[in-house]
C-alpha cells in the first residue's frame, strides 16, 4: 500500500513538469497545427537559464526560486517570440510539412547553439557538455508523514505540484477569461472566420508562442529543482517527447487534455518504471498507440470527419 | 552519343559503373602521401550515404508520393538490423573468411530482416493507416519507440549494452549493388499504374477512392514495402558497422530521414537521392568550419524549408530516373 | 427495372436529421436533377450513395445489387462514378495521369510487374495509354495530356473531372453542381455536353445543379429538396410552377 501510493505520488510529480510542457504543445498546435519540436529545447533553455541566473537573482533579491523562475519564464518566451517571427511566420501559408521539417531544424540549431560557449552580457553561457549541478533554489527537505506508510514526501514535489497548479490555474484564467484567450479559442476553432471576426491572428499566434514557451521554461526551473542536474543541453528531447505524447493523449489542441494526458503519462511511467527502468520508457508509447487505435483523436479531443 | 540516347537503361548503367570505378580507383591509388584520396573513413561515408539514400526513397514512397507521414522509419531498419545480425552472428556464427558460404547466408539474413520489418510495418500500418495525417506521425513515432524499447529489455539482442561482433559483409560493392537495385524497384513501382494511385491517394484520398481505388489497401501495400526495404537497409548497415544499438535506431534517427527527405524534396525520388548524398556528407565539407558546422547544419534546413518549400528538386526528376516515353500517334481532330 | 433505387433512405449525424425517407427511383438512359436550397440534403444524398457515409437506415439497390455498406471504391467499380461540388483533381498529376488512375482497377497486371516492369506492365502502360489519350480527345484536353492538372484553367478542370469519371466506364454518373463557377456561355456548352454524354455512353444521370437554367434545361424529372425531405418531384414545367418549391426557395409570401 505505501509502495502503492508512493509511485502514485512520484507519478504525479513527474505528470506536473510534463504538463507544464505538454500545455505550450497543445496550445501551438491547437492554433497553428504546428508539432513544435523546438518547445522540447525551450524547456531545456528555461533549466539552463535557472542555471545561469540563480546566483544573480540570489544576490539581487535575496531570494532565488520566484526571481529565477519569472526570469526564466520571461527569457524563453522571448524566445518562443522570436523563434515564431523568424522561423514559422515566412512559413505559415505554405505547406505544413514544410513548418514541421523547419521545427526540427529549429530544435536541432537550439541544441546545438546551446553546446557552444559565449559570453552575453557578462554571464558565461556554456551549457554543455559537461554534467551541471543545478543550484538548490530551495533547501530540500523531507516532510514527515503521519502513519508508517514509509511514504517519501519533500518540500521539493509539493513545490512543483504547487508550481504547476498555479500556474494551470492562470492558464486556465486567461483562456477562458481575457480577451486575447477568447480570440486564441476562436482561432484555434477556425481560423479563417476568426479573422473575418477582425481578430489580429498575428497577436494570437505571437501569444501562444508567448505563453506555451514560457509555461515550458517554468517546467525547466521545476525539472532542474527536482533532479539537482542538468545532463546537456540535448535533455529536453526525452522529456519533451513524453510530454508531447501526453498532449496528444488526451487530445491534442485541447488543454485540460493536456494536463489529464501528462498526468496519466506520469503515473504509468512511475509505476512501470519501479518494474523496470526500460518499461518506464517504453510505457508511454504503449499506451498511447491503445488509446489512439481507439479514440484516434486521443482522449478529449474531438474528432473531425472531412467535409465532401 | 544518339546511341546513349536512345538506350537510356544502357547509358545509366555505364554512368553508375564508372561512379563505381572512379570511387574504387580513387580509393586503392595513393597520393603523393603514399594514402589514397578516399581512405576508409571515406568510404564508409559513401557506404553509409549509399545506406541513407535507400532509408530515404523509401520513407519518400510513403511520405512523398503517398502523402502519409511516417516519422518511425528507423523501427522498421532497427528490425531488420537485428534479425540480420542475430542471424549471421548469434545462431549461425559465420564470418567474412568463407565468402561462399558467408554471402549467401548474409543475403538470405537481410531479406529476412526486410520481411520482419515489413511484418512489423503491416502490424503498424494496418490499423494505423486510416487515421488521417498527423496521427499516424505519432503512432509511427511511438511504434519506433516502443520497437526500441523491447530491443532494450531484451536479453538475447543484447539489451541495453548492444549487439557486436558482426561480421563485415557489407563492402562498397555490395552497398552499390543494394542500392541501384533498391532505388530501380521503387522508381519501377512509381511509374506503374500502382505509383500513380499512389499519387492519387496523395492528392485526394476521397477523389481516389471515388475512382476505383482500395486507397486502404494501396496505403498498407506502400507502408509495408517501404518498411521491407528500411529493414534491409538496416542488416546492410549493421553488417557494415559491425556494432548496432538500439539507440542507434531511435525517434531521432527517423527525424534525420525526414529532413533528408523534405530538404532534398519529397515528391522527387532525385530529391530523396539528393538529400541524403548532401547531408551525409556535407559534415565532412564543412569540416573548416569544426564545431559550428552543427549549428551552421540547421540554419541550412531552416533556409532550405523558408526559401524553397519544396526542397531542392521540387517536382523534378533527373532524367536517368524517368521512364522514357514512347511518341503517341497523332491523330487530327 | 430501375437502375438506382433508393428506398426510405434516412441519414442522421449525431442528432441532426440531414436526409429523411428518401426515396427516388432512377431509369435507364434518364437525367435527373436534385435540387433545394444550401443543406437540404442533397450532397448527402450523393454520399451516402457512394458510400462516404453508411445510411441510417434505407436501402440502395443499384443494377439488382444492394449497395448499402459497400465502401466507395466497390460502389465505383460496380458502376457509379461520381465529380465534386468543389473539384478535386489529382492536382500534382498530369492531365491524362489522371485519366489513367481511373484505369486502374482494371489494370491487368500486378504489384510484382509494377516493381520489375515485365513484360505485362508494358502491355498494360501501353493499353492504358491509348485508352486516356482517346478520352481526353473526346473532351479536347489531349494538348493538355502532360500539364499538371492544377495548372488547368477552371473550366478545363470542371471537364477533366467529368472525363475522370467517365473513364471509370460507369452506369450512372452523379455530378455534384457542376456548372459552379461557370458563365452563362459555359453553362450551355456543359448542357450540351450532359446531352452528349448520355447518348454516347449510354449512360443514366443524377445531377445536383443551383443554376436554374441548366436544371431546367437539362433534366428530365427533378426531385426537391428541402431539410432533407422530399417536397415535390416532376417534370421540369411543373417544377418551375410549384408554390413550394418557391416557397422554399423565396421564402413565405414571396
Amino acid at each position: 500500500m505505501g509502495q502503492f501510493l508512493q509511485q502514485l505520488i512520484n507519478g504525479i510529480q513527474i505528470g506536473s513538469i510534463y504538463a507544464l510542457i505538454a500545455l505550450g504543445y497543445t496550445m501551438v498546435y491547437g492554433i497553428v497545427r504546428l508539432i513544435n519540436f523546438a518547445h522540447a529545447d525551450i524547456f531545456m533553455f528555461g533549466a539552463y537559464m535557472g542555471f545561469f541566473l540563480a546566483p544573480k537573482m540570489a544576490m539581487i533579491f535575496g531570494g532565488a526560486f520566484v526571481p529565477t523562475i519569472i526570469a526564466a519564464m520571461l527569457i524563453t518566451g522571448l524566445l518562443g517570440f522570436i523563434m515564431e517571427k523568424l522561423a514559422y511566420r515566412p512559413l505559415r501559408y505554405k505547406s505544413r510539412l514544410s513548418a514541421l521539417i523547419t521545427a526540427l531544424g529549429v530544435s536541432i540549431f537550439l541544441e546545438n547553439f546551446c553546446a557552444m560557449d559565449f559570453v552575453l552580457f557578462g554571464v558565461h553561457f556554456v551549457f554543455g557538455p559537461t554534467y551541471r549541478k543545478f543550484p538548490d533554489l530551495i533547501v530540500a527537505k523531507n516532510i514527515p508523514i503521519p502513519g508508517n506508510l514509509g511514504l517519501n514526501i519533500s518540500n521539493v514535489l509539493l513545490l512543483d505540484v504547487g508550481v504547476s497548479v498555479i500556474l494551470m490555474v492562470l492558464l486556465f484564467w486567461f483562456v477562458n477569461k481575457t480577451l486575447i484567450g477568447k480570440q486564441m479559442r476562436a482561432v484555434a476553432f477556425d481560423k479563417p472566420t476568426a479573422s473575418l471576426m477582425g481578430i489580429n491572428i498575428d497577436v494570437v499566434i505571437s501569444t501562444a508562442f508567448i505563453v506555451g514557451p514560457a509555461l515550458a521554461g517554468a517546467g525547466g526551473i521545476l525539472y532542474g529543482t527536482t533532479y539537482g542536474m542538468l545532463a546537456s543541453p540535448f535533455l529536453g528531447i526525452w522529456p519533451g517527447l513524453k510530454a508531447f505524447i501526453a498532449a496528444v493523449l488526451g487530445g491534442i489542441g485541447n488543454i485540460p487534455g493536456a494536463v489529464l494526458g501528462a498526468y496519466i503519462m506520469g503515473i504509468s511511467e512511475a509505476f512501470a518504471t519501479s518494474v523496470n527502468s526500460n518499461l518506464g520508457y517504453g510505457i508511454a508509447f504503449a499506451i498511447l498507440i491503445g488509446i489512439l487505435l481507439i479514440r484516434p483523436s486521443g482522449l478529449l479531443g474531438k474528432f473531425m470527419p472531412e467535409k465532401v | 552519343m544518339t546511341f546513349l540516347r536512345t538506350h537510356r537503361t544502357l547509358a545509366t548503367v555505364i554512368a553508375f559503373a564508372l561512379v563505381y570505378a572512379v570511387i574504387k580507383v580513387l580509393s586503392i591509388l595513393p597520393l603523393n602521401n603514399g594514402d589514397p584520396l578516399l581512405n576508409a573513413y571515406y568510404i564508409q561515408l559513401i557506404m553509409l550515404a549509399g545506406i541513407n539514400i535507400v532509408m530515404t526513397v523509401s520513407l519518400g514512397m510513403v511520405n512523398g508520393f503517398t502523402g502519409q507521414f511516417s516519422i518511425g522509419h528507423a523501427g522498421f531498419m532497427a528490425v531488420g538490423a537485428y534479425t540480420s545480425a542475430m542471424i549471421t552472428t548469434v545462431w549461425l556464427h559465420t564470418s567474412t573468411a568463407n565468402p561462399w558460404v558467408g554471402y549467401p547466408v548474409f543475403i538470405v539474413a537481410i531479406l529476412a530482416g526486410g520481411l520482419l520489418a515489413a511484418a512489423a510495418g503491416y502490424l503498424v500500418g494496418a490499423p494505423s493507416l486510416r487515421l488521417k495525417g498527423d496521427y499516424l506521425a505519432i503512432v509511427t513515432l511511438s511504434a519506433n519507440e516502443l520497437i526500441r524499447t523491447v530491443i532494450r529489455v531484451t536479453e538475447v539482442l543484447g539489451g541495453p549494452r548492444g549487439l557486436g561482433g558482426i561480421p563485415k559483409f557489407t563492402t562498397l560493392e555490395v552497398v552499390f549493388v543494394f542500392t541501384i537495385v533498391s532505388v530501380v524497384l521503387m522508381r519501377n513501382y512509381l511509374f506503374s499504374s500502382h505509383g500513380r494511385s499512389m499519387k492519387a491517394v496523395r492528392d485526394s484520398e476521397i477523389a481516389a477512392e471515388s475512382t476505383g481505388i482500395n486507397t486502404t489497401r494501396q496505403k498498407v501495400f506502400v507502408f509495408v514495402f517501404s518498411a521491407f526495404f528500411a529493414g534491409v537497409s538496416g542488416g546492410v548497415f549493421a553488417h557494415l558497422l559491425q556494432f548496432i544499438h538500439p539507440d542507434n535506431f531511435s525517434f531521432m534517427k527517423s527525424l534525420e530521414y525526414l529532413i533528408y527527405l523534405y530538404v532534398g524534396g519529397s515528391t522527387s525520388i532525385s530529391g530523396a537521392i539528393v538529400g541524403p548524398a548532401i547531408f551525409t556528407l556535407l559534415p565532412e565539407l564543412m569540416r573548416g568550419l569544426q564545431k559550428w558546422r552543427l549549428v551552421i547544419y540547421p540554419l541550412i534546413l531552416i533556409l532550405t524549408m523558408i526559401f524553397r518549400t519544396e526542397g531542392i528538386m521540387g517536382l523534378k526528376e533527373f532524367s536517368f530516373i524517368l521512364i522514357p516515353q514512347r511518341q503517341r500517334k497523332e491523330v487530327s481532330a | 427495372m430501375a437502375l438506382l433505387d433508393i428506398q426510405h433512405l434516412t441519414q442522421f449525424f449525431g442528432g441532426l436529421r440531414a436526409v429523411s425517407d428518401f426515396n427516388i427511383q432512377l431509369e435507364h438512359g434518364e437525367i435527373v436533377g436534385l435540387i433545394g436550397p444550401n443543406g437540404a440534403g442533397k450532397t448527402t444524398v450523393f454520399n451516402v450513395v457512394t458510400g462516404v457515409y453508411t445510411p441510417t437506415k434505407g436501402t440502395i439497390v443499384f443494377d439488382g445489387q444492394n449497395i448499402v455498406g459497400r465502401k466507395t471504391y466497390q460502389i465505383t467499380q460496380a458502376g457509379i462514378a461520381r465529380t465534386f461540388q468543389n473539384i478535386r483533381l489529382f492536382s500534382k498529376s498530369s492531365v491524362i495521369d489522371n485519366i489513367k488512375i481511373a484505369y486502374h482497377f482494371r489494370m491487368p497486371y500486378g504489384n510484382t510487374d509494377a516493381f520489375l516492369h515485365t513484360r505485362k506492365y508494358w502491355q498494360g502502360e501501353q493499353l492504358v495509354d491509348d485508352y486516356a489519350i482517346d478520352i481526353l480527345r473526346l473532351f479536347h484536353l489531349e494538348g493538355h495530356a502532360e500539364d499538371i492538372s492544377g495548372s488547368l484553367p477552371y473550366g478545363a478542370q470542371r471537364r477533366l473531372e467529368i472525363a475522370r469519371a467517365l473513364a471509370t466506364k460507369p452506369k450512372l454518373l452523379i455530378l455534384d453542381e457542376p456548372a459552379a463557377g461557370m458563365n452563362p456561355a459555359e453553362a450551355d456548352q456543359l448542357m450540351e455536353m450532359i446531352h452528349w454524354l448520355r447518348d454516347k455512353f449510354d449512360l443514366t444521370i443524377l445531377l445536383i445543379e443551383h443554376q436554374m437554367r441548366v436544371v431546367m434545361g437539362v433534366c428530365e424529372r427533378i426531385k426537391v429538396m428541402d431539410f432533407g425531405e422530399t417536397i415535390c418531384e416532376g417534370v421540369p414545367e411543373y417544377i418551375r410552377n410549384d408554390p413550394r418549391v418557391i416557397e422554399a426557395y423565396l421564402g413565405k409570401g414571396a
